[in-house]
C-alpha cells in the first residue's frame, strides 16, 4: 500500500510534464520491485488506473462532461461514464502488462537460473 | 523455452504501446489522445475567454475586446493595423483548426493529414488550378495597400499559434494527429478561392454536351431554356438598359465535340458529380431583399439576407464587430479572412446571394504529340507551360503530378496515353485511366483582389462608395443587396462576367478557335443593377438576374424564381413594414411548386379507384395551404408524390437523376404540366402504350400512398415533415459525434426557407438602418470551434425553431456588460 502511494505520488509529479507512455516505465519499475506476480499485476493496474482516473474525474466535474460525451460518441462509446470506464480499462491493461513485464525482466536479469 | 515465454510479455507490452501511440485508420493514437494530462482532456476550459488575457503582443496602442452574451467579440482599436492583428488573434483562438483545415482542403493538401485516401481529392484540387488561382490573387493583393491589413491579420493568427504548446492544440489536431503550421497570406487567398469554388464550381457543360450529342439542340433548348417561361428576374422588369454590347467574334457554326464526354475522370477524382460540387440540391440557394424607407413604418430602409450554403460544425461563419477611428463594421466573416464579408457599418448594410453565373468552361485541346509541349490554336502551334504538383502523403511516398497549362487554363483531364507516376495502390492505378485532353477556363484563375472590394465595402459611407468598391469584386459573382441610413436601397449583380455570344459556354468548346475564347468582361457600369426602383423593394434568390431585354448574354444555369416570386409577393403586401415583418419572410415555407402543381395533380386523380386511407390523403391535400411547416403531414405526402411523378416523367429518357444526364429543372416540368398536358414527355418510351399526364398522376399517387403507408390517427404525428425529412450539421471533417444530426427542420428546396438535408440558411440576418440600428442575426452553430465548448452549437436549437437574436452594436467598450479584456502594447 505504501509503495502504491509513493509511486502514485511520483506519477502525479511527473506525468503532467512527460509523455503519456512514462506511465508504462514507472509502473514497469513498480513491477521490478514487486515481490510476486500477483502483487505486480494488481499494483500495476491500480497505479495506472489511479493515475488516469483522478484527473479524468476532476475534468469531468470541471466542465469536461460535454467533451467526453462527444469524444465518446466519436470512439463508439456514447455514454460519458462508460467512456471513462473504457479509458481506465485501457490504461489498467497497459499498467498490468507493464508491471508484469518489469517483474519478469527482473527475474530474467537477477535470477539467471530462472 | 521458459525464458522465451517470459520475453513474450514485454514484447506484448511494446506492441500495445505501439498500437496506443499510432493512429490507425480513423482512430487517433489512443494513448496520446486519452492521456488526461496532454490529450483531449487538456482542452477542458480552453475556450475560456480569460485565456486571452495577455499583455505581450506587438501592438501600437491599447485594444479593448468585449465578448457579448453570444460570445461575439467587439474589438475596439485605435488604428487599423492593431484592429486586424487582434481580429486574426481572436479568430484563431476560436477557429484555428477550421481556418487551417479549409485551406488545406482548398490547396489540395489533405493527403498530408489523412493519407492516401485523400489523394484523388487533392489531385483534383491541384488540377483545377486552385493554388494557381490563389497565387495569382496574392500577386494582385501585394500591389494594394490593403495587403498591409492582411499582413497584420496574419501576424495576429501566428502570434496565437506561437502561444500554443502541443497540449493546447485544438481537438481536431489531436484526433487527426498533426500540428498547426504558420498562417500565410496565401492561405487567405486560398480560402477566397475556395469560396469561389463552392459558389461557381459547377459545370453543366459536360452533361449538356451529352444531351446535345444524344438528343439534339432543339430538345436541349426546349428542356433547358436560357430564359424559362414566367420567371421573375432580380432586376425588375421594365428597367431600361441604355447600352449595347459591342461586336464580338462568333464561330461560323456550333462546335460539336467528337470526343467521349464521359465524366468518369471527374467522378473518380473528386467523388462528386461535378455538377453540384458541394452536393447541393436544386432550388437550395440564398435570399436577400431590401425595403425602401418609403415603405417601412419607421421610414428607415430594412435589409434582410440569408445565404444558404452547406451546413457544418463549426459553422462556416464567425461573427465579429471591428471598430477603430477609420471604420466601424459588424457582421460575419469566413474564418481565415480579414474584415467582414456580410454585415453593416454606421452608414450602409449589405448582403449576398450567389450569382450562379457560368464562369467555368471547358475546351477540347489538340496537342502536337504525347509530350504536350505544343497545342493547336488560331491556325498555329502554341507552347504550353508545365507545373509539377508535389502532393505529400502521410506515411507514403510523395506523389508528383505534372499539369499542363494552355492559355485557356489547366488541362484537368489527362490525355490519351499519358502515364502517371505512382506506386501500386488501386487509387493510383485508377488515375492512370485515359480520357480526352480538356482545358478548364475558370474566372477564379484570373488576377483579382476581392479583399480590396470587401475592405472598401466595410468602410463605405454611401451608395457611390459602395458601387466603387464593387468594381474590384471579381469572383464568385454575387447579387449584393444594399441599404443605407438615408433610406436608399440597391442591388448589383457584382463580379466579373465574361463577354460571350449567346449560348457560349453551354457545351464543351473548340480550344483551337479564338471565337470560343472569352472576349473580355462586361463593363462595370453595364452590370445588372437597380437603385431605388419605383416599387420600393428589391430582392434576389439566385434566379436569372435580368429579362430578355438585357443586351449581354449572361448564363443559362440559374435557379427558377419560385423563391424570388414568393419574396416579392410578400414584400408587395407590406406598405408600412416593420423590421420583424420583413425579417420573418425568411421563415416562409410556402411552396409555389406545390401551389402550381397540386391542383392539377388532384384534378387528374380517379378518386373512385382509391381506398379509404388514400381518400383521406386526398382530403388532407385538398385543404393544404402549400406550406412545408415542420408539423405538416401534407408536405410529406406531396413531396414524395412530386418526386415520384418527376421520376416517372424523366427516368425513361434520361435515366436516374445526375447519372448520365441531368433532369430538366423543375420549372420545365411545372410548365409542361400546366401548359402542355399533351406533351410527349409524359409518355413512357419503353412501353407500347401512350401514357398520359393523368395516368402518371394516378400512378405516382398510388406509389406514394404505398410507400407512405396507411393513415392511422394515432400515428399521424410520425408523418410530420420535421420527422420525415431532417437536417444534419455534420462536422467539417465528418468526425462522428462532433456534429448535430436529425434536426427537425421546416422548409424545402425552392421555398424561401430553403432547407435541405445538409444545406440551408447559414446566416439569417435582418437590419433596420436608422441612426440607431436594430439588428437581428443567427447562424446554425456557435462562435467557438471547440466541440467541448458551450458556444460550439448554442445557436442551433433557436435556428431550428426560427428564432433570432438581437445583436448589440456598441459604440464604446463600456456599452456592453460582457467579458472585457484590455490588451496593452508591449513596451
Amino acid at each position: 500500500m505504501k509503495k502504491i502511494l509513493l509511486c502514485s505520488f511520483f506519477l502525479f509529479c511527473i506525468l503532467p510534464f512527460t509523455a503519456w507512455w512514462t506511465i508504462a516505465l514507472i509502473v514497469g519499475f513498480n513491477g521490478w520491485i514487486s515481490s510476486s506476480k500477483k502483487e505486480a499485476l494488481v499494483s500495476g493496474g491500480v497505479l495506472a488506473g489511479i493515475a488516469w482516473l483522478l484527473p479524468i474525474i476532476w475534468n469531468y466535474f470541471s466542465g469536461g462532461k460535454l467533451l467526453m460525451e462527444k469524444v465518446g460518441t466519436m470512439l463508439g462509446v456514447p455514454h460519458p461514464i462508460l467512456f471513462i470506464g473504457t479509458s481506465i480499462l485501457l490504461i489498467v491493461i497497459m499498467g498490468m502488462l507493464s508491471s508484469l513485464s518489469g517483474y519478469f525482466s527482473r527475474k530474467i536479469f537477477n535470477e539467471p537460473s530462472f | 523455452m521458459t525464458k522465451l515465454r517470459f520475453l513474450i510479455l514485454p514484447f506484448l507490452t511494446l506492441c500495445l504501446f505501439w498500437v496506443l501511440n499510432t493512429r490507425i485508420g480513423n482512430v487517433p493514437p489512443l494513448g496520446k489522445f486519452l492521456d488526461p494530462f496532454h490529450g483531449y482532456l487538456s482542452l477542458v476550459g480552453s475556450d475560456d475567454i480569460h485565456r486571452l488575457d495577455i499583455n505581450d503582443l506587438q501592438l501600437k496602442s491599447p485594444v479593448h475586446i468585449v465578448f457579448d452574451s453570444l460570445r461575439i467579440p467587439h474589438i475596439f482599436a485605435e488604428n487599423e493595423e492593431d484592429l486586424y492583428f487582434t481580429q486574426g488573434y481572436v479568430m484563431a483562438f476560436d477557429r484555428l483548426w477550421q481556418m487551417e483545415f479549409q485551406t488545406h482542403a482548398a490547396g489540395g493538401r489533405l493527403s498530408e493529414i489523412i493519407g492516401e485516401k485523400a489523394l484523388p481529392y487533392d489531385r483534383f484540387q491541384r488540377r483545377i488550378g486552385m493554388v494557381h488561382g490563389a497565387e495569382k490573387g496574392l500577386v494582385e493583393m501585394k500591389k494594394d495597400p490593403v495587403y498591409f491589413n492582411l499582413l497584420a491579420f496574419t501576424r495576429g493568427v501566428n502570434a496565437y499559434i506561437e502561444s500554443l504548446n502541443p497540449q493546447d492544440y485544438p481537438l481536431e489536431y489531436k484526433i487527426l494527429d498533426y500540428a498547426p503550421e504558420p498562417w500565410t497570406p496565401l492561405k487567405t487567398s486560398l480560402l477566397l478561392k475556395y469560396m469561389a469554388w463552392m459558389l461557381t464550381g459547377r459545370s453543366t457543360d459536360l452533361v449538356y454536351t451529352r444531351l446535345l450529342n444524344d438528343f439534339g439542340l432543339e430538345i436541349v433548348n426546349e428542356l433547358f431554356p436560357i430564359f424559362p417561361k414566367d420567371f421573375e428576374p432580380i432586376i425588375p422588369r421594365g428597367t431600361e438598359f441604355n447600352f449595347q454590347m459591342g461586336d464580338i467574334l462568333k464561330p461560323a457554326s456550333l462546335y460539336h465535340t467528337q470526343a467521349d464526354t464521359t465524366d468518369l475522370f471527374i467522378r473518380e477524382l473528386s467523388n462528386s458529380t461535378f455538377l453540384f460540387p458541394m452536393g447541393e440540391q436544386e432550388g437550395i440557394g440564398s435570399n436577400n431583399w431590401a425595403v425602401h424607407g418609403s415603405r417601412t413604418q419607421s421610414g428607415n430602409a430594412i435589409l434582410a439576407n440569408d445565404p444558404h450554403l452547406g451546413l457544418s460544425l463549426p459553422s462556416i461563419w464567425y461573427a465579429m464587430h471591428l471598430r477603430c477611428p477609420t471604420m466601424n463594421v459588424m457582421g460575419v466573416t469566413l474564418p481565415g479572412a480579414p474584415g467582414i464579408i456580410l454585415g453593416f457599418n454606421d452608414h450602409i448594410s449589405w448582403g449576398f446571394t450567389n450569382g450562379y453565373d457560368d464562369v467555368m468552361d471547358w475546351y477540347d485541346i489538340q496537342f502536337r504529340d504525347g509530350q504536350k509541349n505544343e497545342y493547336w490554336y488560331n491556325n498555329r502551334w502554341h507552347s504550353t507551360t508545365k507545373k509539377v504538383e508535389k502532393i505529400k502523403i502521410r506515411g507514403e511516398e510523395t506523389f508528383y503530378d505534372t499539369v499542363t497549362y494552355t492559355h485557356h487554363g489547366p488541362i484537368v483531364w489527362d490525355s490519351m496515353n499519358q502515364t502517371l507516376p505512382g506506386g501500386k495502390s488501386s487509387i493510383r492505378n485508377k488515375l492512370r485511366q485515359t480520357s480526352p485532353s480538356r482545358a478548364l477556363r475558370w474566372l477564379a484563375h484570373d488576377s483579382s483582389n476581392e479583399l480590396r472590394s470587401l475592405y472598401l465595402v466595410n468602410k463605405a459611407e454611401n451608395y457611390t462608395d459602395f458601387v466603387k468598391a464593387l468594381k474590384y469584386f471579381t469572383c464568385p459573382g454575387q447579387n449584393i443587396i444594399y441599404s443605407d441610413v438615408k433610406g436608399n436601397i440597391a442591388i448589383w449583380h457584382a463580379g466579373n462576367l465574361p463577354l460571350k455570344w449567346k449560348g457560349q459556354g453551354r457545351f464543351i468548346m473548340d480550344g483551337s478557335d479564338p471565337a470560343y475564347d472569352w472576349q473580355g468582361i462586361i463593363p462595370h457600369e453595364d452590370k445588372a443593377h437597380s437603385f431605388n426602383p419605383r416599387r420600393g423593394f428589391l430582392s434576389s434568390a439566385n434566379q436569372h438576374p435580368v429579362d430578355e431585354t438585357y443586351p449581354y448574354y449572361m448564363s443559362e444555369f440559374y435557379w427558377h424564381s419560385y423563391r424570388g416570386e414568393q419574396i416579392n409577393n410578400r414584400l408587395d403586401g407590406l406598405h408600412s413594414a416593420s423590421l420583424e415583418e420583413v425579417r420573418d419572410i425568411q421563415l416562409d415555407n410556402i411552396s409555389l411548386r406545390a401551389r402550381n402543381l397540386l391542383p392539377v395533380f388532384l384534378s387528374k386523380l380517379k378518386t373512385e379507384s382509391l381506398n379509404t386511407w388514400e381518400k383521406k390523403w386526398v382530403e388532407l391535400l385538398q385543404d393544404w395551404n402549400f406550406s412545408y411547416d415542420a408539423a405538416s403531414i401534407e408536405a410529406t405526402f406531396y413531396d414524395t408524390w412530386e418526386k415520384s411523378f418527376e421520376e416517372l416523367v424523366w427516368t425513361d429518357n434520361f435515366g436516374p437523376d445526375n447519372y448520365r444526364y441531368i433532369w430538366p429543372h423543375f420549372n420545365t416540368l411545372d410548365e409542361l404540366v400546366r401548359y402542355h398536358p399533351q406533351s410527349i414527355w409524359f409518355d413512357d418510351k419503353h412501353s407500347s402504350q401512350v401514357e398520359t399526364l393523368a395516368e402518371l398522376c394516378n400512378l405516382s399517387f398510388k406509389e406514394t400512398a404505398a410507400a407512405i403507408g396507411e393513415i392511422k390517427e394515432e400515428k399521424l404525428e410520425n408523418f410530420q415533415w420535421q420527422f420525415t425529412r431532417q437536417t444534419d450539421l455534420n462536422h467539417l471533417a465528418k468526425i462522428p459525434g462532433m456534429g448535430r444530426n436529425n434536426l427537425p427542420t421546416a422548409g424545402a428546396p425552392d421555398i424561401v426557407n430553403a432547407i435541405g438535408e445538409t444545406f440551408g440558411p447559414s446566416w439569417r440576418f435582418a437590419i433596420e438602418m436608422g441612426v440607431q440600428k436594430t439588428v437581428y442575426g443567427i447562424y446554425p452553430g456557435g462562435q467557438s470551434g471547440f466541440p467541448g465548448s458551450n458556444y460550439y452549437e448554442n445557436m442551433v436549437n433557436d435556428w431550428v425553431k426560427g428564432n433570432y437574436y438581437q445583436l448589440s452594436f456598441p459604440q464604446s467598450p463600456t456599452e456592453l456588460t460582457g467579458r472585457a479584456l484590455i490588451w496593452e502594447p508591449n513596451k
